[in-house]
């Protein structure tokens, strides 16, 4: 699976589904601060990990997670394409 | 429709349940509903409770109880296993059969409580209906999703810290699973279950319905279709599009998969 | 006795308001007893409380000779009712019913109305309703200007866009995005209030924070340091127990959150609440 090209795209869709948010994704800005933004609670969040893992065939160690990485559509991409690099796929 | 409320005993220790009846002739049909697994239950509680007050005017007799450990039953949930609920729920079985004396009895789970309905169904195959809300088919799976669940809630309160935080103290025996105290012996259960042994001995009818926020089904649901018809067994997986309404933290509501549910048990139990 | 009632000590118990029945658990001490709790759940909870903490609680009363009542709201657990017509109204109606039951049924002399959340509210709505009820434990009580955006983490969500939306309407460059359509009316419309507004209790928060002003029972406030609603609750209500003179105390959890999401922070909770109980 290479990396798509607009992956910080796919990824606003995954939050628009899986978070069931009513709006756009490409409304979503690359840099809008995810949590104050649209409230996303720890249900949230874990629905977004769970996805990330299941789209992207990744796993995310215990001591890879930080809030850090869910800052914004950008950190989030960041992540997933390190996680990609790390595996060389 | 009635609806009262019933103790019967399981291993020693009171199990509390809820018996919605209904007021077709007799004999009719009766369903066993297995909740699921910790703070699970208290999220879908009122799913569970309104598909009851659907699907029992139909003419379906349906138990809703407590295991050992959880809700109003006896018991503490740090002594409970997955062995020990299995045997929780033979007895709700037994009771409902003895007391409602149905045409035929089906269960119908919701994630844990589906896996101990499937796992039920394997040493009674003379079940009539088994519905699987969502069911985990990948213990150690469920597991480390779980401490994921747990991971996040944790580091979401600290950072909503007043002052400098702190995690929350460790437990000194077994896993404090966000105020449940799970034993080694439950979460080494938790490890080993699995559905998708081959061959399943229940042949149906199977009604699995995955509840997401994608249409696609996702490949342990299709593992498991898989492993019942490669079986001989009838099994059919619906999709319903809808919130994994049993970690929300506010209310929900399902109607959609209530609608289906209702269908599906109607179809072969009436 | 049907099917094996009660246990010794614990009764499944139902009672009516309105026609509608109300189910609940009764843990009733082997001794004789004078004082009853009652437990009411937060919004979308049921008897049980947040990991059981109530049940916990319930039976650990129950052997310190302390009676207690368990039920769940109407439209909510397994009370009868529909699920979408429950507000903190028919909740704090429910109250006042248990509370009557209470005293009518179990005759319990004394009582204590113990509240999380949205029920916190509650027992200060339903705390002078009767003379028996000399005290409220108050569990992560939200405050009133909170409660009303905190009570559904969609209503959350909506709030958090409006704000942020209404940041942006002041930068020259969201209007340039709207004149030149790149932004959709429609599309922030959507997102804001993309289900129905849900019910207005403001009038029966003010009713409730109202009837806590008049009470002159013993009040224990009990908030986790790391719930986001614990500094706008204590700046509210501390102040109201200075100036109208409540014997209150108050007890903060160290790096917990607003359900209490650990066997420590519960064991703290129950604890402390215990101590103060048996002091009334």
């Amino acid at each position: 699976m290479a990396i798509p090209e607009n992956l910080e795209l796919e990824i606003k869709q995954l939050l628009v589904e899986r978070l069931f948010l009513k709006m756009k994704p490409e409304d979503i800005g690359d840099e809008e601060p995810l949590m104050a933004t649209y409230g996303i609670d720890s249900v949230a969040l874990f629905e977004l990990v769970v996805g990330l893992e299941e789209v992207y065939g990744i796993t995310m160690e215990d001591d890879e997670f930080s809030l850090d990485l869910f800052q914004n559509i950008k950190s989030i991409a960041n992540f997933v394409r390190s996680k990609w690099t790390a595996r060389g796929g | 429709m009635t609806e009262e409320q019933v103790l019967f005993a399981s291993e020693g220790l009171t199990l509390y349940g809820v018996l919605h009846r209904a007021e077709a002739d007799s004999p009719r049909p009766a369903l066993v509903f297995c909740p699921p697994f910790a703070e699970e239950r208290k999220c879908a509680h009122r799913i569970m409770v309104e598909c009851a007050r659907v699907l029992c005017p139909m003419g379906v007799d349906i138990l809703r109880f407590d295991l050992r450990g959880c809700g109003d039953s006896e018991g503490e949930f740090g002594q409970a296993t997955l062995t020990r609920w299995l045997s929780d729920l033979e007895t709700a079985a037994h009771w409902l059969t003895e007391h409602a004396q149905p045409s035929a009895l089906g269960l119908l789970g919701l994630r844990l409580g589906a896996s101990l309905a499937a796992q039920y169904t394997e040493q009674h195959p003379e079940v009539r209906w088994l519905g699987l809300w969502e069911p985990v088919t990948d213990g150690s799976q469920d597991w480390r999703l779980s401490l994921r669940r747990q991971q996040i809630r944790q580091a979401i309160t600290q950072d909503q810290g007043l002052e400098d935080s702190e995690a929350a103290p460790s437990h000194e025996r077994g896993y404090d699973l966000d105020g449940y105290e799970v034993s080694e012996a439950m979460r080494r259960e938790f490890a080993q279950l699995s559905l998708l042994h081959q061959p399943r001995v229940f042949r149906g009818p199977v009604w699995i319905a995955q509840i997401s926020a994608t249409a696609a089904p996702h490949r342990a649901h299709l593992a498991l279709q898989q492993a019942y018809q490669q079986s001989g067994a009838s099994c059919d997986l619906e999709v319903v599009v809808a919130e994994p309404f049993w970690s929300l933290l506010g209310l929900a509501r399902a109607p959609e998969l209530i609608a289906k549910t209702v269908g599906a048990a109607c179809r072969t139990l009436l | 006795m049907i099917h094996g009632w009660h246990t010794d000590m614990q009764e499944p118990i139902t009672f009516t308001i309105n026609g509608q029945r109300l189910f609940g658990m009764l843990e009733r001490p082997i001794v004789p007893f004078e004082r009853g709790v009652i437990f009411l759940g937060g919004w979308a909870g049921t008897r049980a409380g947040p990991h059981q903490i109530f049940v916990k609680f319930a039976r650990q009363l129950s052997r310190q000779g302390i009676a207690s009542l368990r039920f769940d709201f109407r439209g909510r657990g397994d009370s009868e009712g529909e699920t979408e017509d429950a507000d903190l109204g028919t909740m704090l109606e429910d109250a006042v019913s248990a509370v009557a039951w209470m005293v009518e049924q179990v005759q319990v002399s004394q009582l204590t109305l113990l509240g999380i959340c949205s029920g916190s509210q509650v027992a200060m709505g339903a705390c002078c309703t009767h003379p028996a009820v000399d005290s409220l434990a108050l569990w992560s009580t939200p405050s009133v200007a909170e409660a009303i955006g905190q009570r559904l983490s969609a209503r959350r969500r909506r709030l958090f866009v409006l704000r942020e939306y209404l940041a942006k309407l002041f930068r020259v460059q969201t209007w340039q995005k709207l004149l030149s359509l790149r932004l959709k009316p429609k599309t922030i419309g959507k997102v804001i209030w993309s289900e129905a507004p849900p019910p207005t209790t403001t009038g029966v928060e003010q009713q409730c924070l109202d009837e806590f002003r008049q009470f002159d029972g013993r009040t224990l406030l009990v908030h986790g340091t790391n719930d986001p609603e614990t500094k706008p609750a204590l700046a509210q209500y501390l102040p109201i127990c200075e100036q109208h003179g409540i014997p209150h105390q108050v007890h903060l959890v160290r790096g917990a959150n607003h359900s209490f999401y650990s066997l420590a922070w519960e064991r703290e909770v129950v604890e402390l609440s215990m101590q103060w109980m048996k002091k009334l």
